[in-house]
């Protein structure tokens, strides 16, 4: 029994973070030229509180209340985004303007898909191996997917993805089943070159004839695979260069070299020009002058390494490092196989965004636009995030249940 | 622990350990990288981005007079700009910006730069006021030198003008750019991401230090009446171009130099220095002071000048008067050229070389001026004509600086000094010292052949060629010059062109200044004696009847007469005084004529009430009254000290505060 069912660690450090994100977001709009952003970081300490507010609903609500209502949330998660991308036919399709707030769906399809999925997983124990799960939580996940990319909002989308994909790798799926559900992806990707193709395709026979699938599935992914590897060279030559440059810059904003390259580089020379103990808070040049896109929400980090460096970034890396640990740590020790499952895909979705977005200001990953969890500027994301931080506390006190 | 362990194999769970920890290296590495290998290019590129540093114009030095006077100076000249996007009241700006500036759309330019705008750039003084009591938001200025000239062209071709960058181009701005040009200052303009840039800091990084002051021995006045007189005669004579240069005898200070092209527009070359012409006539005082000093002459000595034509090394030497002979005093007052050819060829060529040379032609005089001519004769072997062709100045090419200065020898009893114009620096604290010293270079003629010699020109004026010089106020003493110029295909001379001049100096027999006056290609008469005489006669009169001038010339006479200054220039004067028998009714009429001035002008010496002036009035009168001024403010002055009605001396530094109205 552990001496307490209260994880003030998560607690400790999710407030640090949030704290570092008041500080920063102060720094980087006490100077903006649009008067209503010197209040972006009194507004953040009222997301914050709303945040600890949700938290405490959820660790007060039963958890099995979240288990029978799981398909409800997903249902109207669906619905919200519906409504978002018919309200909003001009531009991009994120928020309901409700007062003087903007919310996000997309922050709470990502809880229900979640809660959703591991509601899914969580009762098919004996059929949970077989390739119908894995379809039918393709399904599940493709949904919400399609609408997010509608938006379009092509980070968030991945969000759902990396989900699904590590909760099934944590419910046991034997991992050449689940490199056989990529496969297709791997084979677009390939096939621009014959001979990665070749080889990819060799790779693909081999995990076939190994995994032995059954006959039907194994079928419609040689199929699938094979029909990727020959169109997709064949549908790219057909595209105008515009078109390919387009998708290109959809995928990995980085390549273009006035948008968003230009970010990036600008992120490294913040990051970098910082060095060891950082040119001191308020004291960012890059930030001061503008050069950071987006350096409050997306390009936080980028402030966070300037003003206080090589000590602070890692500092950030680390407080994360505790959060995402006690989560699977959490995932792990709980009995009842739902709680794990929500667990596991929470903190993933914590991981994964903290991963994409430190990823794109240190230049390792492309620009997708994902906020820095309790840091960058935002309600919806700081709701959704202290939302999770309330599951995983409750969830930690009732370990012990089946 | 159990939970879900039993279903989860550890393999999967070491999976999920060693991804998180690799994913985890890799950020830590990345930043290590980032923030430690690459941090220096990082930095060298965020300032490369960030900050431009450009240079801030030092204050350049004021040019004075030798009266401290100011010819050239650098003012504060104001530039404007505003922080738009701290503009509350964009409305009320724009209007305010309108009435001032007279410009309209100041609400788009606020739109379009946020974080810096020019409203005005080197403003007018009186532009400054406005804006200073205008209240517009954000309003702030930086102030930048701009270069003015008070006396507008005057003296141009000699003191040269500065570039854009306030670096001297030409002339003494040239010459002596180090010591005004200061050093400049460094600033950072700051360059955000949107593309705007801005002035980051209050304070420069590295302030500008400004230059020196310098004095120098031009005398404005006598600047002033040459340039006037130059014009009047340029129109008179129709001639090309008029150059006058006046030096101080005994020192080589040189007091005025002008070059005017034709319609009495300023030349940007100083001719009297940088440029070379055969000089004629006035050449001959040498050949005559070789003559007297090698003993083989006399004054008296009669010469047959063959009636105005004569055969040497089969060209044919004329003269314009027919004479059967004349003394050797008289081949000078008439200006003979078969006369000086005759003593030139008894001379012989090396000795006329030699002598050419001591007398400072073909080398250059040291002026502190850029691009100094050195003038031009061959070696000698020369071949009869030629000779005699150099004897009356043909044949050789000089400066009219070195032809100045010849007559200068003369004028101070055979001593040639080096002329300059660069007189004094004056530090910062207040404290000066000389640029140049008075430089004797040799002694040219023995004191008595330059007496001869001075008595000669002397002649020249009271019964020679040059009789229209001649005057009631101021005893002239000079020769009148008359070259033909080469023809335009360079074989021979072309007698319709011709360059007419007349060098002397003044008063005739207490030579204080010595100078030329010449003209390029006169139409009206291409004799010096009829174009070049009248105008250096009014110069002369007009310059020995300022009042500074008298009392200044009466002054040193009393101190003569005393003997209580030991300098050698009194000491020179004083022989003079001695030697002459006439100095004393010349010198009691101009005391008399500037003690007149005196009674009726006496508070021209006083300083006058500044106050209610405007800054830009009270800079050309205090420039006027050679008095040098600190200010501080702008607008209309208020105080003023010394407070008006003290008497001072030229160059008393005078302090203004001034508040804009």
């Amino acid at each position: 029994m552990n001496k307490s069912n209260f994880d003030y660690v998560i607690v400790f450090c999710v407030l640090a973070l949030s704290l570092i994100g008041i500080i920063f977001i102060y720094s980087a709009t006490s100077h903006s030229t649009d008067p209503s952003e010197h209040f972006y970081y009194q507004r953040q300490l009222l997301w914050i509180g709303l945040g600890i507010v949700l938290a405490a609903t959820f660790y007060f609500i039963p958890l099995k209340v979240h288990e029978a209502m799981a398909y409800v949330y997903y249902l109207v998660a669906i619905i919200l985004l519906v409504l978002v991308l018919v309200t909003n036919r001009e531009g991009a399709a994120r928020w309901f303007h409700l007062g003087g707030f903007a919310f996000q769906p997309v922050e709470f399809t990502k809880l229900a898909l979640c809660i959703a999925m591991s509601r899914f997983l969580a009762y098919r124990p004996a059929k949970l191996h077989k390739f119908s799960t894995i379809f039918i939580g393709l399904l599940l996940v493709s949904i919400p997917t399609a609408l997010v990319i509608k938006q379009p909002d092509l980070g968030s989308s991945l969000v759902g993805i990396a989900i699904f994909l590590v909760l099934l790798v944590w419910t046991g799926m034997p991992l050449s089943r689940i490199i056989l559900v990529v496969s297709p992806v791997i084979s677009i990707i390939t096939a621009f070159h014959w001979l990665s193709w070749a080889l990819f395709f060799l790779s693909f026979l081999l995990l076939l004839y190994l995994s032995r699938p059954k006959l039907f599935p194994g079928i419609i992914f040689f199929v699938v695979n094979l029909f990727l590897g020959m169109a997709t060279p064949v549908l790219w030559n057909r595209l105008h260069e515009y078109q390919r440059l387009r998708i290109l810059t959809f995928l990995d904003p980085g390549q273009d070299p006035a948008g968003a390259g230009y970010q990036v580089m600008q992120s490294k020379i913040a990051i970098g020009s910082g060095g060891f103990w950082g040119r001191g808070l308020m004291q960012s040049t890059q930030t001061k002058l503008d050069y950071l896109p987006a350096q409050h929400t997306d390009f936080i980090y980028s402030v966070i390494g300037e003003e206080i460096g090589f000590i602070g970034s890692i500092a950030v890396i680390l407080l994360f490092a505790i959060v995402i640990f006690r989560g699977f740590i959490i995932a792990l020790k709980v009995r009842n196989t739902f709680y794990s499952y929500v667990a596991c895909g929470l903190t993933t979705a914590i991981a994964f965004q903290m991963l994409v977005n430190i990823g794109m200001t240190v230049g390792l990953m492309p620009v997708t636009g994902l906020p820095l969890p309790f840091i960058s500027y935002g309600g919806s994301s700081m709701l959704f995030f202290w939302g999770i931080v309330g599951l995983l506390l409750a969830i930690n006190r009732d370990w012990q249940e089946y | 622990m159990s939970g879900l362990r039993g279903s989860i194999s550890k393999s999967r769970i070491l999976f999920l350990k060693i991804t998180i920890i690799v994913a985890w290296a890799v950020f830590i590495g990345r930043l290590i990288c980032l923030q430690f290998i690459d941090r220096e290019k990082f930095i060298q590129a965020a300032n490369d981005q960030q900050n431009l540093v450009i240079d801030i114009q030092s204050k350049r030095g004021i040019i004075y007079d030798r009266n401290y006077r100011v010819l050239a100076q650098d003012i504060d000249s104001y530039s404007y700009y505003v922080v738009p996007e701290e503009i509350n009241d964009r409305k009320k700006a724009e209007r305010l910006l309108r009435e001032i500036t007279g410009k309209s759309g100041w609400e788009k330019k606020f739109e379009k730069y946020p974080k810096f705008l020019w409203v005005a750039r080197k403003t007018s003084p009186e532009l400054k006021g406005y804006f200073d009591s205008s209240g517009i938001e954000s309003l702030n200025y930086v102030i930048e030198p701009k270069r003015i000239y008070p006396s507008g062209n005057l003296a141009f071709s000699l003191l040269g003008r500065v570039d854009i960058d306030n670096n001297g181009l030409s002339g003494l701005e040239l010459q002596y750019n180090d010591i005004l040009s200061g050093k400049s200052g460094k600033d950072i303009l700051r360059r955000d991401g949107l593309g705007y840039s801005y002035l980051f800091n209050e304070k420069p990084l590295v302030e500008p230090h400004p230059g020196l002051d310098m004095v120098t021995t031009i005398d404005l006045d006598l600047q002033q009446i040459v340039e006037q007189e130059l014009v009047t005669a340029l129109a008179e004579n129709n001639a090309a171009f008029a150059i006058g240069l006046f030096i101080e005898v005994g020192t080589g200070e040189i007091l005025a130099c002008a070059v005017l092209d034709s319609l009495g527009k300023h030349s940007s070359r100083n001719r009297t220095i940088t440029d070379q012409y055969e000089p004629g006539s006035t050449f001959k005082i040498i050949t005559a002071a070789i003559a007297l000093s090698s003993g083989l002459f006399e004054p008296e000595n009669k010469l047959c000048v063959e009636n105005g034509r004569f055969r040497i090394g089969g060209r044919i030497i004329r003269d314009d008067h027919e004479y059967d002979t004349l003394t050797v005093e008289d081949i000078i007052v008439f200006s003979s050229n078969i006369g000086v050819s005759k003593i030139a060829c008894r001379l012989g060529d090396q000795r006329l070389y030699k002598a050419i040379k001591e007398a400072g032609f073909t080398v250059p005089q040291g002026v502190d001026f850029p691009g100094e001519a050195k003038g031009f004769i061959q070696h000698p072997g020369w071949r009869k004509h030629y000779l005699a062709s150099i004897s009356f100045g043909h044949g050789i090419s000089a400066t009219p600086l070195q032809i100045v200065s010849l007559y200068g020898a003369i004028a101070s009893g055979g001593d040639l000094y080096r002329p300059y114009f660069g007189k004094q620096i004056i530090y910062e604290d207040g404290h000066k010292e000389r640029l140049n010293h008075v430089h004797k270079v040799r002694s040219v003629f023995d004191s008595k052949v330059a007496a001869t010699l001075a008595d000669f020109l002397r002649q020249v004026v009271t019964r020679g060629t040059a009789t229209k010089a001649s005057s009631d106020i101021v005893s002239i003493a000079g020769k009148t010059g008359t070259a033909l110029k080469l023809r335009d295909d360079l074989k021979g001379y072309d007698h319709r062109k011709a360059q007419a001049s007349f060098v002397g100096f003044f008063p005739a027999d207490f030579p204080r200044v010595v100078g030329i006056v010449f003209f390029d290609e006169p139409k009206n008469s291409r004799y010096g004696g009829i174009t070049a005489a009248p105008v250096f006669k009014r110069i002369a009169e007009r310059y020995c009847t300022l009042p500074r001038q008298m009392a200044r010339w009466a002054m040193e006479m009393e101190s003569c007469k005393r003997k209580t200054s030991p300098n050698d220039k009194v000491e020179y004067i004083t022989d003079r005084v001695n030697s002459t028998n006439d100095w004393r009714g010349e010198m009691v009429k101009l005391i008399n004529i500037s003690a007149r001035y005196y009674e009726n002008q006496g508070d021209k010496n006083l300083i006058p009430d500044f106050r209610g002036l405007t800054l830009r009035q009270a800079l050309t009168l205090a420039a006027d009254k050679g008095l040098r001024c600190k200010f501080s403010g702008s607008g209309i002055v208020t105080e003023q000290f010394p407070s008006a009605g003290k008497i001072y001396k030229p160059g008393t530094v005078l302090e203004l505060r001034c508040k804009s109205g």
